[in-house]
């Protein structure tokens, strides 16, 4: 119930104030669309390579349809599937088109087949493929009086676009940064307008910060909400792993990092100071954590600090589960790093909070 | 029955020594006007009675609920009035919410503005609203700093009738005030100076302390002759034109005293001078 009111009072405040209210809503979609369209290669000239079994007459037109818009460059042809499938893994072509040997006899039957291979952690590229082939096949067959069946496969690679891995990031970026900045500036603001000691005469301080916390992690969860919801519709992103483990992952990374914004709250005697605080503590994160750039492409020093950023963690944690679909068999040492985390930030920050909200009576 | 009892207080911040070896009492449903010149300790004192700021010494808090309304009616400022009502209402436990805070909201005058954000309240209706939230518990101890500052004067003589009829009821009241005229009405004053308490009394007892006793103005025939004799025997007169001031003790003792001496003299007029509450509290902070 105390937790409630002061949740219900948290959640109208941070609404109403307006500079807190605008960096709630815009740095997600900011943050996406800056960092998505950064990272996000269109979908044209897509490099495909063609293995033609068939190689007749026939066959070779259909590869000249599919060459002559703009939609697909034709980088090889190539005489086996598995030099195809090695291509995609490696990330040289993002697509392979196999023409069986049969195709010219079976067109004429109308049930002639095409297997298209995609990259399947490259789900727009391959949606587009796809329904850019059948088209083709489409106008094609209806042309030459045939059917042609069009058959979707996958391929499993190691290489991923650069916006899976920057997608799963901007969730960390935005729980990091919103979660931060909301929690060291909330106690802090009512330092300023002094209203905490009022609330602690009526309150235990156990309930106000729950009350906080609470408040925190809805406001972060809508964020989150709206960065899955653009990078999926606009970066066709979706959550491959276990739900749940996305959010025990961001749960645990949230909880640190209000934990630290409320340690930086501490110190700071204005909602102002706060907030720079956490700008200051949440920007140099990003920049050491290997946000823009993979842990094994960062120069050997940068590569150490950044083992000291929790939200390297908590990021490597939400691209294994989001785009590879890992379980907890893979991400089990980030969990623990970020509960080790999340425990030491809770410890420090009760210990200086104790000082300031000191031991008033109820 | 006291319902606050302080003894040996001592509060410091770092080297600074904010209240010194400080005594005090609040007897059960009194007003006690804590005063004393900005810096003196009074508003450190309320914040050790509340546990506020850690402290050498003992205070006893004898209230079953404690109403607080803090130095400059800090308030939610993106809530509205009602909604600050509310949540220290719910943070209070408070059972019978909606009546309660219709209730203040028509003691405080503020139905009208119960929509209006605090942060676009005037500095009057601030005040009220703070006052209304120091309430929302029916306390039966109140402790208020400062509650008129800044106030218009007609609103702080309302505030003083909300005062004094609450004491009517029974409540107490520990109140802070720069007001000489409030001060008067406390039925008590503790003054401080630089952490330590310099006087202690009834308005009328700070008055005699102020002027180590009372001045009786005389008016009377052939003053010199009369301030002469009064000399001779060691009063303490001195002369404003025809008229003689005479320090005592207790005027209503010294005054038949005085008139027996001066029986063959025409005396024309002889009063108690009015001391003001103000006069005597600069004299005490000054000496």
């Amino acid at each position: 119930m105390a937790i409630k009111t002061v949740l219900v009072k948290e959640l109208k405040i941070l609404v109403r104030d307006r500079r807190l209210f605008a960096i709630i809503i815009f740095q997600p979609i900011l943050l996406t669309l800056v960092f998505g369209y950064a990272f996000s290669g269109e979908i044209k000239n897509v490099r495909i390579a063609v293995v033609d079994d068939s190689n007749s007459e026939i066959s070779n037109a259909l590869i000249s349809a599919l060459n002559y818009g703009e939609s697909f460059d034709i980088e090889h042809f190539l005489a086996t599937k598995s030099e195809g499938l090695e291509l995609i893994k490696r990330g040289y072509v993002d697509a392979m088109l196999v023409i069986p040997k049969s195709f010219e006899g079976d067109l004429a039957k109308g049930r002639a087949k095409i297997e298209v291979y995609t990259d399947e952690s490259k789900s727009s590229v391959s949606v587009a493929v796809i329904n850019e082939i059948r088209t083709i096949a489409h106008s094609f067959s209806t042309k030459n009086f045939g059917g042609i069946e069009v058959e979707q496969n996958f391929v499993f690679s190691t290489k991923t676009r650069l916006i899976d891995f920057v997608a799963p990031a901007l969730i960390g970026v935005v729980t990091l940064m919103i979660g931060l900045i909301l929690s060291a500036s909330s106690l802090a603001r009512e330092k300023e307008e002094q209203t905490l000691e009022l609330s602690l005469k009526a309150l235990k301080s156990r309930d106000i910060v729950l009350g906080k916390f609470f408040a925190i992690t809805a406001i972060v969860t809508f964020d989150t909400l709206i960065v899955m919801f653009l990078t999926h519709t606009l970066f066709g992103i979706e959550i491959r792993g276990s739900v749940l483990l996305l959010v025990m992952a961001q749960f645990l990374f949230l909880a640190g990092s209000i934990g630290i914004g409320l340690t930086i709250s501490a110190f700071s005697a204005t909602q102002l100071q706060g907030i720079q605080g956490a700008m200051l503590v949440g920007l140099i994160s990003i920049f050491l954590s290997g946000f823009f750039y993979p842990l094994e492409s960062m120069p050997e020093g940068a590569r150490i600090v950044a083992f000291f950023i929790p939200l390297t963690y908590a990021n490597t944690a939400f691209r294994e589960i989001m785009i590879k679909g890992s379980g907890i068999e893979i991400v089990y040492p980030q969990l623990g790093v970020l509960t080790l985390y999340t425990i030491l930030s809770l410890l420090i920050s009760t210990k200086v909070l104790r000082k300031v909200v000191g031991g008033g009576i109820r | 029955m006291e319902k606050i009892v302080i003894e040996n207080l001592t509060v410091s911040y770092g080297k600074f020594i904010a209240v010194k070896n400080l005594n005090m009492k609040v007897k059960s449903g009194e007003i006690l006007g804590l005063l004393g010149p900005n810096g003196s300790g009074k508003t450190t004192t309320i914040k050790a009675i509340l546990g506020f700021v850690p402290y050498v010494g003992k205070v006893l808090v004898n209230a079953e609920k404690i109403g607080w309304m803090p130095q400059n009616a800090p308030l939610y400022l993106n809530l509205t009035v009602e909604e600050n009502l509310r949540f220290f209402a719910e943070a209070y436990g408070v059972k019978n919410i909606e009546e309660k805070i219709e209730d203040l909201l028509k003691l405080i005058e503020l139905q009208k503005f119960r929509d209006r954000l605090v942060r676009n309240l005037s500095g009057g209706m601030k005040q009220r609203c703070a006052f209304a939230c120091a309430m929302v518990h029916e306390p039966d101890l109140l402790i208020l700093d400062e509650p008129t500052a800044g106030v218009d004067p007609k609103l702080r003589k309302s505030f003083w009738e909300y005062f004094e009829s609450l004491n009517r009821e029974g409540k107490t009241i520990l109140v802070t005030t720069h007001y000489m005229d409030e001060a008067e009405k406390c039925q008590r004053i503790v003054l401080m100076r630089d952490g330590e308490i310099l006087a202690e009394g009834s308005p009328d007892e700070i008055k005699k302390i102020a002027l180590r006793g009372e001045i009786v103005k005389l008016k009377i025939d052939h003053a010199e002759y009369a301030l002469k004799r009064l000399r001779e025997m060691a009063w303490n007169v001195s002369i404003e034109g025809d008229e003689l001031l005479i320090l005592v003790d207790d005027a209503r003792i010294r005054i038949p005293e005085i008139i027996r001496l001066l029986n063959d003299f025409k005396v024309l007029k002889i009063e108690v001078v009015k001391e003001s509450l103000e006069n005597a509290f600069l004299k005490l902070i000054g000496g």
